[in-house]
């Protein structure tokens, strides 16, 4: 085509790019801003019609929810208001890391022997492992409220972790599992020749020849676990539960304190955003390399 | 077999033990979902410690009251509406992502940020923005003429579009990173050539570009459609399945069985059946998409 | 420096038959070519001699020891890969030095010996000056030199040598041929090399064993393989240009070789008849080596087979050129640069019927070997 149709093509491809990345990103990205704000607002500015976009920024919001603020009861007695945001933080740090420890000292083994063994009935039992990813969650819930409460599980961290593995351990299974079929196997026959052991070769040569897919499917089962509602909400009570489930806390049937929920909102998803900006490669890897390597 | 000593066939089989663990916890899923097929035949319930054998009264009732039905209306309403979102809404974005514009690299960084977001959290932080009295939506949404209080998930004509919206926002990224994913990997010259063949640019996309995306399409069709139907962070965080029973899809219809009207024998029978009716559809997905897979070789 | 012996292998991938049924003696220090198309077996060889796969029938023995159930790193065997398979993570260096630090070595170095002896090696293969890179910095032919030294340095009994220099340029690969030879003189193990190159197995080994589709061809010194390939598939894989073969009859009356294809006869006489006349059958496959194709611009008694010329082309000091006697294609290969053949011209061709080779029609077998 002419050199003034290819110009114009140009700039009318450029245009609608831009226009459809401007608008699809002030769509995905305006609530987190606007959240963000609330939680900085005072009340007189959340609580009004037209919304403010320009305002006085107040730290109130955030240090209610880290429990430095004191309320003022009816009798005008000042009492200090517990955090539940900083005992869901504790407690998800504590489930979720955990967990995702276990699932890599029982998943890293059980991938590498998916990868490399012939077994009969291997598809099988990678599908079955798999599989478990798309039962939903309350078949499983509703059995094991029961079982847990019985025999005393309700309400503990063993009990969330040992359910947390259900999510993440296939995801960790499945990922790095697909990495470690990419390193040939004349890696680990050199390794034998040269006289080591399989464990030798597993630790030293396997895993981190691996490392990119382990971490990407590390940051996965961190990501999902750490996201998880309803887990944390059946199965345990106030000082078990994750900091999604103590975010719920806020909602009352009666006043909507905007800002404090805006604020524990913001800290909840807080870690996991600055996470994903600076470990986008091996999300972006983790989670193309789970849908394509099946 | 000649060659293979006790050594060695240890060896050989060490590996199962490998394997044992994962199984192992695995069996985690196995011991509930066999208690809920019990329980499924029992009216089980919370506040009551007689547990009877009650036969298939539970399916029976499921199906003959038009529960049943109704759950299947809203969970696949809502699929079928957050498929096509989704996949539009994410389709476009990964292609204009590709285009590589200045732009396009600087915002990427960004995009994964509802994804990041837990579904309840995500969820509040929308209802929180569909207030009918302080609704900054409504206000940005004016001109197009949305009312000054517009219910959102109130009303129960919208509450069914909040929640899709709710959830369009919050995993369109997941299909345009995988969709992108899936571009870049289609190798430029295969394009070059189509349009030195003299292929219009849409013919093209129809017979070059969309099949060479058929495996990344499946993947997310399968992970979403999983999802979708299974949605239950974001329908109850928003309206716990009302108003009424509105938004009572399979998952929060059980939850609301079991755990506010204490029928335990009976949410478990309905999680069953939406059980099997997943694990059908993904395993012929799945078939399809191997076979989709080998085609392409 | 063990003799290697194997009895009656047999391996099997799924159905695939990979070694079918081999017995085989290697020397105690010899340098033993397996040659063979892709395909053939020779790496599985490698690898069932190493330990690497199992086999599923036979044995074999070092020095008369059965090691069937002996795990690879107890054999004492080192095995270069055909790509290498070098640790990617691992510097030159430790690559190098892996062998002397693995649990079947260990405690038999410490850490100065180690050194030098990584030191020793690699200045004799010429690599001392890369100890510190990492594998994806090096070319293949310094690669192949690492892949050398860490099966060396353990100094062990039996080295296996798969297709070294099938990935190394053209120029390295003449260059690293001489150092095998030096190799071979200095480090007396019992070494298997494999091939698809017959130049290299010709210029290499003390014997060559040729391998096609899991099944023994043939076994021999160079110049046995070279001048009586025990069958047609020997003889299309060894020698360059590929030798013609066509189908002829033999006419006892008048001693004529008739070949249908080009429809043309010459004369046979003196040795070649003799043994024609003993196998006694008259239909075969006879192979002529494009050296032992003569050709003329003008016919004589000598020169009489007319043909057609087809595409020629000049490598060094030599010629190549087509042929073709009716339809019958022939390659003849000339120790002239100068030729100025036209195509499509007419040339007298002869052969040189003592240095045809005849194969049994039924079995492909030269019928040479059949004493």
């Amino acid at each position: 085509m002419n050199k003034r149709k290819k110009i114009g093509k140009n700039i009318f491809v450029n245009l609608s790019t831009s226009i459809v990345l401007i608008l699809s990103f002030s769509f995905l990205l305006f609530p987190v801003y606007w959240i963000l704000t609330m939680a900085l607002k005072t009340n007189p500015d959340i609580l009004t019609y037209p919304p403010k976009f320009f305002f006085q920024p107040t730290i109130k919001g955030f240090q209610y929810i880290l429990g430095l603020a004191k309320i003022v009861g009816a009798t005008g007695v000042s009492a200090g208001v517990e955090s539940w945001f900083l005992v869901g933080i504790k407690n998800s740090i504590i489930v979720v890391v955990s967990t995702v420890l276990i699932s890599l000292a029982v998943g890293l083994p059980a991938a590498y022997v998916l990868a490399r063994y012939k077994l009969k009935g291997k598809e099988d039992i990678a599908f079955t492992i798999l599989s478990f990813r798309f039962a939903p969650p309350l078949l499983v819930i509703i059995p094991l409220y029961l079982l847990f409460s019985k025999i005393g599980l309700y309400n503990t961290y063993i009990s969330l972790i040992w359910v947390y593995q259900l999510i993440s351990l296939p995801m960790i299974v499945w990922i790095v599992r697909g990495y470690m079929e990419e390193i040939p196997i004349e890696i680990e026959q050199a390794g034998m020749v040269d006289g080591y052991s399989r464990t030798w070769i597993f630790f030293r040569l396997v895993l981190p020849l691996a490392k990119s897919g382990i971490a990407a499917a590390t940051l996965l089962a961190f990501i999902y676990c750490w996201n998880n509602f309803i887990f944390g909400m059946i199965l345990a009570a106030v000082y078990v539960q994750p900091v999604t489930v103590q975010a719920t806390r806020y909602l009352t049937p009666d006043a909507i304190m905007f800002r404090e929920i805006a604020a524990i909102c913001i800290g909840a998803a807080l870690p996991l955003l600055i996470l994903s900006i600076f470990l986008q490669r091996y999300l972006i890897s983790g989670l193309s390399m789970g849908a394509i390597k099946r | 077999m000649n060659g293979v000593n006790l050594k060695s066939r240890l060896a050989e089989k060490g590996p199962i033990f490998a394997l044992l663990p994962a199984l192992f916890v695995l069996i985690l899923i196995l011991v509930p979902f066999g208690y809920s097929i019990y329980y499924s035949f029992t009216d089980a319930s919370l506040i009551s410690r007689n547990v009877n054998f009650v036969g298939f009264n539970n399916y029976l009732q499921y199906f003959g009251s038009g529960l049943f039905w109704h759950n299947a209306k809203v969970t696949f309403s809502y699929c079928f509406l957050v498929l096509f979102f989704e996949f539009a809404l994410g389709f476009i974005i990964a292609f204009a992502l590709n285009q590589d514009t200045w732009l396009g690299k600087a915002l990427r960084p960004f995009l994964l940020f509802p994804l990041m977001i837990s579904p309840i959290i995500g969820t509040i932080m929308w209802k929180l923005m569909m207030n009918p009295e302080y609704s900054v939506l409504n206000y940005i949404l004016s001109p197009f003429g949305i009312p000054r209080k517009f219910v959102w998930a109130g009303s129960s004509s919208y509450a069914l579009f909040s929640a899709v919206l709710i959830d369009v926002w919050m995993f369109t990224p997941f299909i345009a990173i995988i969709m992108l994913a899936g571009l870049k990997g289609i190798p430029p010259r295969i394009l070059e050539a189509a349009s030195v063949d003299g292929l219009s640019k849409w013919t093209s996309f129809r017979k070059i570009t969309l099949p060479l995306l058929m495996p990344y399409i499946i993947i997310c069709l399968v992970f979403r459609f999983i999802d979708s139907i299974a949605q239950f962070d974001i329908i109850f965080g928003l309206t716990r399945g009302g108003p009424g029973s509105t938004l009572m899809n399979f998952q929060v219809e059980a939850y609301t069985q079991a755990f506010s009207y204490y029928k335990i024998g009976y949410g478990s029978s309905i999680m069953l059946v939406m059980w099997l009716i997943v694990y059908i559809v993904c395993f012929w997905l799945i078939k399809y998409w191997r076979v989709l897979r080998e085609n392409l070789r | 420096m063990p003799k290697i012996s194997l009895k009656n292998v047999t391996k099997k991938f799924e159905k695939v038959v990979a070694l079918n049924n081999l017995s085989v003696e290697i020397n105690d220090r010899e340098f033993f070519i397996i040659l063979g198309p892709s395909g053939a077996g020779k790496t599985t060889f490698l690898k069932v001699i190493a330990g690497l796969e199992n086999i599923e029938n036979g044995e074999i023995y070092f020095d008369g020891d059965l090691i069937n159930n002996i795990a690879t790193a107890k054999r004492d065997v080192a095995l270069t890969f055909e790509d290498y398979s070098l640790y990617p993570h691992f510097t030159v260096f430790n690559n190098i030095a892996a062998p002397l630090k693995s649990s079947a070595n260990k405690n038999k170095y410490n850490r100065e010996q180690i050194r030098e002896k990584v030191d020793k090696f690699a200045k004799m293969l010429n690599i001392n000056h890369l100890l510190d890179r990492l594998p994806s910095e090096l070319s293949g032919g310094q690669k192949q030199r690492v892949a050398l030294g860490r099966a060396l340095i353990k100094e062990p009994k039996v080295l296996l040598l798969d297709e070294p220099l099938a990935h190394v340029d053209a120029k390295i690969r003449n260059q690293l041929r001489t150092e095998f030879h030096f190799l071979r003189e200095k480090f007396q193990t019992t070494t298997i090399y494999t091939s698809h190159d017959y130049k290299e197995a010709i210029s290499l080994g003390d014997r060559i064993m040729f391998l096609n589709k899991g099944e023994i061809q043939q076994i021999g010194i160079p110049e046995i393989i070279y001048n009586f390939p025990k069958n047609t598939i020997v003889a299309l894989n060894v020698g360059w240009p590929e030798i013609n073969l066509f189908d002829c009859s033999v006419n006892f009356e008048n001693s004529q070789l008739f070949c249908p294809k080009g429809d043309f006869v010459f004369n046979i006489s003196g040795n070649i008849l003799k043994l024609l006349k003993i196998y006694g059958k008259s239909e075969y496959i006879v192979g002529a080596r494009p050296h032992h194709i003569s050709f003329s611009v003008k016919p004589s008694d000598v020169y009489n087979l007319k043909a057609i010329c087809g595409t020629s082309e000049v490598l060094d000091n030599q010629s190549v050129f087509y042929a073709k006697i009716k339809n019958l294609d022939l390659t003849i290969l000339v120790n002239d640069p100068d030729l100025s053949l036209i195509y499509k011209q007419e040339l007298w061709l002869s052969f040189d019927d003592q240095s045809l080779i005849f194969f049994d029609k039924e079995t492909n077998e030269n019928i040479k070997l059949k004493e």
